[in-house]
């Protein structure tokens, strides 16, 4: 079709009949046989050679033909079809992991409650199974959080520092992000000073056997307000 | 050999194309700056041919990545070179892309009729920053790692679109596997396309340009030889100092990436004007608009400086503003970096970091990559399981619960000096109820260093580094004092004078000892009926507590010296 449509620009009007011709000058029968041609030996010589005389329809009154120029919109449309229907193969294709969601609930074991100190905050490494692909990788460290037991129940936070992501340390009397020394308290994780946009953010955790769970989250970082990742 | 080469023009016209393309006429003669075109078109093709020698070896996967970049470097002849100079010849492409941009921009290539020429050659900036961008994750190291997520954190931050960007770029709601799979189709299939198809589109119409000057008279001298020995002169310079600097320094090849650990990132040195950029002008403004707003600006450069209207001065302030304010931004960020300590400090770390997973993952790595084996790593495992299991009661340094001794500097001549001289310190056992060992009378505080060497002289790994002469001292002190009375040390000493539940030191600090005392301290070779701590033995296996116990051992560096840690 294309190698068709590209001698047209040049002599726009008048010998029309290369393409008009074979197509519009038997309707019925051998319609399909022009235009199948050019695979075949013999039948090219019947396309370029009775068409390019071709006296049938010089058609003088209209410039463009409705023929051709229905010729030229399917053309175009199955373009765009074929194009469009491409394009959205494509964007499934390569959207597909973007769909996957969240890793699922990962709640970590951080060992007995019996552990903890009371009214201390403690760093500890939430360590499990990390899901990538279609990998499971169980000896992994996931990220470190921030534990405090009081009496039976603990809290926890993300040691990560929601400025730029550093690992927040525990100190003496706060907990201090080393990177830009943002420093919170350690009784709720607020910002008490730096650069930090929020507080510390909050882990679920739930005590069961005598065992502690923290549910292990990240955060986008750097904004206000706190976002799961 | 003659009738050779007629035949072969004969048949291929190869021999008259030669000639037509060396003597193919350059306009206005040769010039150094038409060497620079020349030259990026060299040093690109050192990148293909670098590149696809290093796809030979490369494997994208988050547990495969950075092992397969290690066997290349450290087991295939010249892969580190051919590395090295991937790396570095990114950034000759860089510079001499940037160079060629501000040539053409002064001797004011975009004007009327090369506008396309103009500006099909500024859309292969953000292309060559594209390759850099994908290229710097694929080692999946902490610095590609690290510079990847705040690239993604860029783009996430960007209005209405971010996020959805953010997504694509990652391949997921996260870093990895899928990530490393699209960035190396990005970086080695449609980068490399698009390239070749917009590299084309230039040169087409910059010779077309060129061929219609020609037809107008402009003067011009053939290719050959007068540009031909400036283009390879300025080929090789570049080549040298890219090859010096990959022989050399390397590309580089940190610590396996790790989601859970905290690293001071920073991009490759081409992106540090934009990252400082966007510390001075923080948010969208200084990711998106400004860079975006200066490659309008250059886009449109060819209607600014229009021949009807010319402009010179805004022109050449738009051509050289950029690349000065980026040198600019470029030392202030050096600047910057030398100053800061925290990153200076973090530096260090990941250098140190980066040499232990190089000289685990050595002989081999297993099915869940380097990373396992740097979890698994006695010494950083058994960190993480006293954060969770001894912290709680035993402090470290000062951090952590206060109901046991400071283990901190635990098995150091100075603690083991604290506790002989007084047990009841807070540091040591003053928090617990173990009450019943007396602290050293003064006057025998001369026998300490005696009594120490002796202590550690249980442990045989130490034994070869200690003065035999002390130990000697010790030993005679140890008896001398009475502490085998309550603290037995000789298969022959009962121990348990004053009440018992006095550990026996036989063997004091070695793994054996520390492991038997892990699994039970209530045994009665331990405190007995007087422990306070609870077992082990049932709570960790056997590696736990072995990295345990490395771990312990660590805190005395001639402990953690006189073993290796595998
Ligand atoms: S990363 Fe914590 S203060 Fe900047």
């Amino acid at each position: 079709m294309t190698a068709e449509d590209t001698p047209e620009p040049a002599p726009e009007q008048a010998p029309d009949a290369p393409t008009t011709g074979p197509t519009t000058g038997p309707t019925t029968g051998p319609t399909t046989e022009p235009t199948t041609g050019p695979t075949t030996g013999p039948t090219t010589e019947q396309t370029t050679g009775p068409a390019a005389p071709d006296p049938e329809q010089p058609d003088p009154e209209q410039p463009v033909p409705r023929r051709r120029f229905l010729e030229m919109a399917a053309v175009c449309a199955g373009a765009c079809a074929g194009v469009g229907a491409l394009g959205a193969a494509a964007a499934a294709v390569i959207g597909t992991p973007l769909r996957a969601g969240p890793a699922g609930d990962l709640w970590v074991d951080v060992g007995p409650l019996a552990r903890l100190p009371e009214g201390q905050p403690l760093k500890v490494a939430l360590e499990g199974e990390r899901r990538d692909a279609w990998q499971r990788l169980p000896r992994r460290t996931l990220g470190n959080a921030v534990a405090i037991r009081r009496g039976g129940e603990v809290l926890a936070w993300s040691a990560t520092c929601p400025h730029n992501g550093c690992d927040v340390v525990v100190g003496e009397r706060d907990l201090l992000c080393p990177c830009h020394v943002s420093r919170f308290a350690a009784a709720d994780g607020a910002v008490l000073l730096g650069p930090s946009p929020r507080g510390l953010d909050r882990l679920d955790t739930r005590v069961e056997d005598g065992r502690v769970l923290v549910r292990f989250q990240r955060f986008a970082l750097g904004t206000a307000e706190r976002r799961t990742l | 050999m003659r009738r050779w080469l007629a035949a072969l023009e004969d048949r291929t016209g190869a021999a008259s194309l030669a000639r037509r393309l060396l003597a193919r006429p350059v306009p206005d003669g040769p010039r150094w700056r038409h060497a620079l075109p020349a030259a990026l078109v060299a040093a690109v093709l050192v990148q293909a041919i670098t590149g696809v020698a290093m796809t030979f070896y490369y494997a994208p996967g988050a547990t495969i990545a950075w092992e397969s970049v290690l066997h290349l470097e450290e087991r295939v002849v010249l892969g580190g070179l051919v590395r090295g100079l991937h790396a570095f010849g990114a950034g000759a492409v860089v510079v001499l892309l940037a160079a060629h941009l501000v040539s053409a921009g002064l001797s004011r290539a975009y004007r009327r009729p090369r506008e396309a020429a103009w500006i099909s050659g500024l859309l292969l900036v953000p292309l060559a920053l594209g390759f850099g961008l994908t290229g710097y994750l694929l080692p999946w190291d902490q610095k590609g790692y690290w510079a990847t997520q705040v690239a993604v954190g860029i783009a996430r931050a960007t209005p209405l679109v971010g996020d959805v960007a953010g997504q694509v770029m990652q391949g997921g709601g996260d870093l990895g596997t899928l990530t490393l799979t699209r960035f190396y189709a990005v970086h080695t299939l449609v980068l490399p396309l698009g390239l070749l198809v917009l590299g084309a589109v230039h040169v087409a119409l910059v010779r077309r340009a060129a061929a219609a000057r020609l037809a107008e008279g402009a003067v011009a001298a053939p290719w050959w030889p007068g540009q031909a020995w400036r283009d390879g002169l300025v080929f090789a310079a570049v080549a040298l100092v890219v090859v010096v600097l990959a022989a050399a320094r390397g590309a580089g090849l940190e610590a396996p990436a790790d989601p859970a650990s905290d690293y001071s990132p920073r991009p490759e040195w081409y992106f540090a004007p934009l990252r400082q950029l966007l510390t001075v002008v923080p948010g969208p403004w200084g990711s998106l608009v400004l860079p975006g707003g200066v490659l309008l600006l250059l886009l449109a450069l060819p209607w600014l400086d229009h021949p009807d209207r010319p402009r010179p001065r805004l022109a050449r302030a738009i051509v050289l503003g950029p690349p000065l304010a980026a040198l600019a931004l470029g030392v202030q960020a050096a600047v910057v970096d030398a100053g800061d300590r925290e990153h200076q400090a973090a530096r260090t770390r990941a250098e140190a970091e980066a040499a232990l997973a190089r000289r685990l993952a050595r002989d081999g790595v297993p099915p869940g990559g380097a990373a396992e084996l740097l979890w698994a790593h006695p010494p950083l495992r058994g960190r993480r399981l006293f954060q969770t299991r001894c912290q709680g009661c035993h402090p470290l340094d000062g951090v952590g619960g206060e109901e046991a001794a400071d283990l901190g500097p635990f098995l150091t001549d100075a603690w083991l000096e604290g506790v002989i001289r007084d047990p009841r310190d807070p540091r040591f056992f003053g928090r617990t109820e173990l009450d019943t060992m007396p602290a050293l009378e003064r006057e025998d505080w001369p026998k300490l260093p005696a009594l120490v060497a002796f202590l550690r002289a249980q442990d045989p790994a130490l034994a070869p580094k200690l003065d035999p002469a002390l130990v000697a001292a010790g030993e005679e002190a140890y008896f001398a004092l009475e502490c085998h009375t309550c603290h037995a040390i000789t298969d022959a000493d009962e121990g348990g004078a004053l009440g018992g539940g006095a550990p026996s030191l036989q063997g004091y600090g070695t793994p054996e000892w520390l492991t038997a005392f892990l699994r039970d301290p209530g045994h009665e070779r331990f405190y007995g009926d007087s422990n306070l701590m609870p077992a082990y033995g049932g709570e960790l296996d056997d590696d736990e507590l072995a990295a345990l116990v490395v771990f312990l051992r660590g805190r005395d560096p001639a402990r953690a010296a006189a073993t290796p840690d595998r």
